[in-house]
């Protein structure tokens, strides 16, 4: 096990380099001119030429990637064009941020979407199915940016009790933001519990244990679930990796300082440097959370769990069985 | 049961297909009167919470990168001279100068001015930030006529041009005079995060992200602010800035921050203090002049309807104009070729210029305000025969085309200064050393009287020169002038001395509570 979580650790790094290779590729055949989005309208071509030459855009595409590959192997990531200030400044200031928003949302998912799921399965076509079915097309279909615009309005504008925009204001700014986050992937995880769960609750095992005269809470929380599970936690693993990079319509909408925004500003400015490690640090993070939810499935499912730990073992009883 | 049921629900859908389409009125004005907008006891306020829309991406004066940055340093920093909206310029650091003949400048400097850590301003201080601003790549825009600085005495400065500018010290304003002993003793990292200036506000934090904050500088030499503790907020959406205004969270917020249509719902609210001015900024519709010739040029200038355009896109709130120059300054004059709507006329010229099913590119970025301005100018020139095809692309593609002439027809703008046609015009129109001459302006009667202007110190000679300019301009049809923009300002009714300005160079000194 352990070595399968190292070895999955190790592959990043391949990965990482495809990565920045795409990412610094695509960013290098862009056709806008950092130098003139800097400088402005105004500034004598002079002015752009020693701008150019000092951020080494006048090299062509493969040396400009060694060279930043090269500083990136020693821990430097480059300054951002911009703000010639270390790349790490912007994200380090954002990146709690991002992490706060993306994990609160995560949890309130989690607990209300395999929640409301269970019910939604477990009553399956009564009033409260019917009604979290709908709940769940509305919460898909709203655009997060109208719903987040109408909560400002309602909750800071009318009632004042939440901070329109900021992250000044402690756990009150993120209340809403959370909330305008958290709703489609709510709506995928009710819905995939809802059916993962109903197929559970078909199966022959599940009408055995009931036979067996186990109670009902204990047959949906003990077998149904658990076997429902895997599905699940792979739907959360993605909604949780898609939470941490792109939540740029909420952050905008509230002023919150971001990495999804970063990004996004960093782009239009083509900055490159900054959106090579804003981008860098979002996949190496997703990477991780896929990594978490590959190690869940062997806690939940032991057969998984066969196959990365069993390795030596099996193939050692495959060959006794054959040779003997 | 069930079918009354399904039928029922599928009224609401119909009937919400036909309503839909309801525009963008979603923050549209609920009843806020229950929240106020500014507490009644600020008298004794001692701080203001302002919104820009973007945040600062350095804070060293020489690497400014927006008007943004470039505005909120002022607060911060002192210079030499300072101009006031109408471009008048007087002293502040420097008390007086002189010049034999405008290719040098002898600088007074006061005696009793220091930075906010205590170090006391000097010659040298004023010789390294001149240095630095005709070094540095993005201040070259103002400082490319300094040759040299030397240092007289302590407190007496030269600064050598390489040709007599007339404008020099309108654009010698930009020059922000840093601390050189902390400049020199600081990894440039840090002094571009910590900038230490004169002015009469220090800097105390800058939460990446979040905001800056402002403190009254106790070193000032001028009179101190009325208001001390000052918080600038990056808010880039201008809904949740219009919302944080009402709501009190903020007491000012104006330029980029505030959209055409956040402004008309503060007015219309009533409850926020609102004003608004003719901006600095000019736009045009610009001709490649290399790929479409002068008959044709006038042929669309007369197809074109330029107070439609005005009423689609600025909502009436553009001012027109014939050029980037307004009343009062260098170049503005009455006697110019102008083309009034005139469809008939412009389908025969183009019709005696062979060009009577012309197909051409409206290319432009995309914004709300390109595409109806590129959908307008399509259905106006479709009523004389030609056939405008529209191509919208990303803000830096389009960017670097423009600059480089990859197109037929855009649309332009430029930042002006005040009171100064030079830059603008140069940069516009010189063939060669023109930074921005988008409509691939050759023209050499052009060159020449631009290069005469720049070194003539007579305003009134400059003024008849820019003038025979404009002339020539408008009878060549280079561009289609269209209008400036407002910039508008919006803030909490008891701040006082608040009003928009044209150049959004805010000062915050200047403000006080009721």
């Amino acid at each position: 096990m352990v070595k399968y979580v190292i070895k999955r650790i190790l592959i990043l790094i391949p990965i990482m380099i495809a990565v920045s290779f795409i990412v610094y590729g695509i960013l290098y055949l862009t056709p806008s001119d950092p130098a003139r989005l800097m400088l402005g309208a105004s500034a004598p071509d002079s002015a752009l030429e020693q701008l150019r030459e000092e951020l080494g855009l006048n090299k062509p595409f493969l040396v400009q990637y060694l060279d930043y590959m090269k500083g990136v192997f020693h821990g430097n990531f480059g300054v951002s064009y911009r703000s010639q200030q270390s790349v790490f400044l912007e994200i380090e200031a954002r990146l709690p941020v991002t992490l706060t928003l993306a994990v609160s949302s995560i949890i309130v998912v989690i607990i209300f979407g395999l929640l409301l799921g269970i019910i939604s399965a477990v009553k399956q076509y009564k009033f409260i199915d019917k009604f979290l079915t709908v709940f769940s097309m509305c919460a898909a279909s709203i655009p997060s940016f109208w719903l987040g615009l109408m909560m400002m309005l309602l909750f800071a504008q009318n009632l004042g009790w939440l901070p329109s925009y900021g992250v000044t204001d402690g756990w009150k700014s993120y209340v809403m933001p959370v909330i305008a986050l958290s709703l489609p992937s709510l709506a995928e995880v009710i819905r995939m519990t809802r059916s993962a769960m109903l197929d559970t609750i078909n199966q022959d095992y599940i009408r055995t244990a009931r036979a067996k005269g186990l109670q009902e809470s204990g047959v949906i929380w003990k077998h149904a679930l658990k076997n429902a599970l895997m599905p699940i936690i792979t739907v959360i693993g993605s909604n949780f990796g898609s939470l941490l990079g792109g939540s740029v319509v909420t952050e905008t909408v509230f002023s919150l300082p971001g990495l999804g925004n970063m990004v996004v500003s960093s782009i239009r400015t083509k900055d490159v440097p900054q959106v090579m490690a804003g981008t860098l640090v979002i996949a190496a993070m997703f990477c991780l959370i896929l990594l978490v939810v590959d190690v869940a499935y062997t806690f939940i499912d032991p057969r998984v769990r066969t196959n990365y730990i069993k390795e030596k073992k099996a193939a050692d009883k495959g060959t006794e069985v054959k040779g003997s | 049961m069930k079918k009354i049921v399904s039928l029922l629900l599928c009224l609401p859908m119909i009937l919400s297909l036909s309503a839909c389409g309801g525009g963008n009125s979603s923050t549209n004005s609920t009843s806020s009167s229950e929240s106020s907008a500014a507490g009644t006891e600020t008298a004794d306020k001692d701080d203001m919470t302002v919104i820009i829309s973007a945040e600062f991406s350095t804070l060293d004066p020489m690497a400014l990168p927006s008007s943004a940055e470039i505005a909120f340093c002022q607060n911060i920093f002192d210079y030499l001279v300072v101009a006031d909206e109408n471009g008048n310029v007087s002293g502040s650091i420097a008390t007086d100068w002189t010049t034999d003949d405008g290719t040098s400048y002898t600088f007074t400097l006061r005696d009793d001015v220091y930075f906010s850590n205590g170090d006391k301003l000097d010659a040298d201080d004023v010789a390294l930030s001149v240095e630095r601003f005709r070094d540095e790549s993005w201040m070259q825009f103002a400082s490319f006529s300094i040759d040299s600085v030397e240092v007289v005495d302590e407190n007496t400065v030269t600064i050598n041009l390489k040709y007599a500018y007339a404008k020099f010290l309108n654009m010698l304003r930009y020059c922000a005079i840093i601390d050189a002993d902390y400049y020199n003793s600081t990894d440039y990292e840090v002094f571009a995060r910590n900038p230490i200036g004169s002015g009469p506000y220090k800097l105390t934090s800058w939460t990446a992200g979040q905001n800056v904050t402002l403190e009254a500088n106790e070193n000032y030499w001028g009179e101190a602010p009325a208001i001390s503790n000052i918080t600038v907020n990056f808010v880039s959406d201008t809904n949740t800035a219009l919302v944080a205004l009402e709501t009190g969270e903020a007491d000012l917020a104006y330029g980029p921050a505030l959209s055409v249509l956040t402004y008309q719902q503060a007015v219309d609210d009533g409850n926020l203090g609102t004003d608004t001015t003719t901006g600095n900024s000019f736009y045009y519709v610009n001709f490649n002049s290399q790929r479409l010739s002068k008959e044709i040029r006038q042929a669309l200038s007369y197809a074109t309807d330029r107070e439609a355009l005005n009423t689609v896109i600025t909502e009436g709130t553009g001012t027109l104009g014939y050029f980037s120059i307004k009343e009062g300054w260098e170049g503005y004059t009455d006697d110019i070729t102008k083309y009034d709507y005139n469809p008939e006329l412009a389908k025969q010229m183009l019709q005696e210029a062979g060009a009577d099913n012309l197909d051409l590119t409206f290319y432009y970025a995309s914004s709300a305000d390109n595409k109806k301005l590129g959908e307008t100018l399509q259905s106006q020139w479709a009523q004389v025969g030609v056939n405008l095809t529209l191509e919208e692309v990303e803000n830096g593609t389009w960017w670097a085309n423009f600059t480089d002439g990859n197109y037929d027809v855009s649309r332009g703008g430029y930042p002006v200064e005040v009171n100064n046609t030079d830059t603008c015009y140069y940069d516009m129109f010189h063939s060669e050393a023109g930074t921005f001459n988008v409509s691939q302006v050759n023209n050499p009667e052009i060159d020449s009287l631009l290069e005469q202007a720049r070194t003539e110190l007579d305003s009134s000679v400059r003024d008849g020169i820019y003038q025979q300019i404009n002339q020539i301009l408008s009878e060549e049809a280079y561009y289609i002038p269209l209008y400036w923009l407002p910039t508008s300002v919006v803030y909490n009714p008891n701040l006082q001395g608040v009003k928009a300005v044209a150049s959004q160079e805010y000062h915050f000194w200047d403000y006080s509570w009721n």
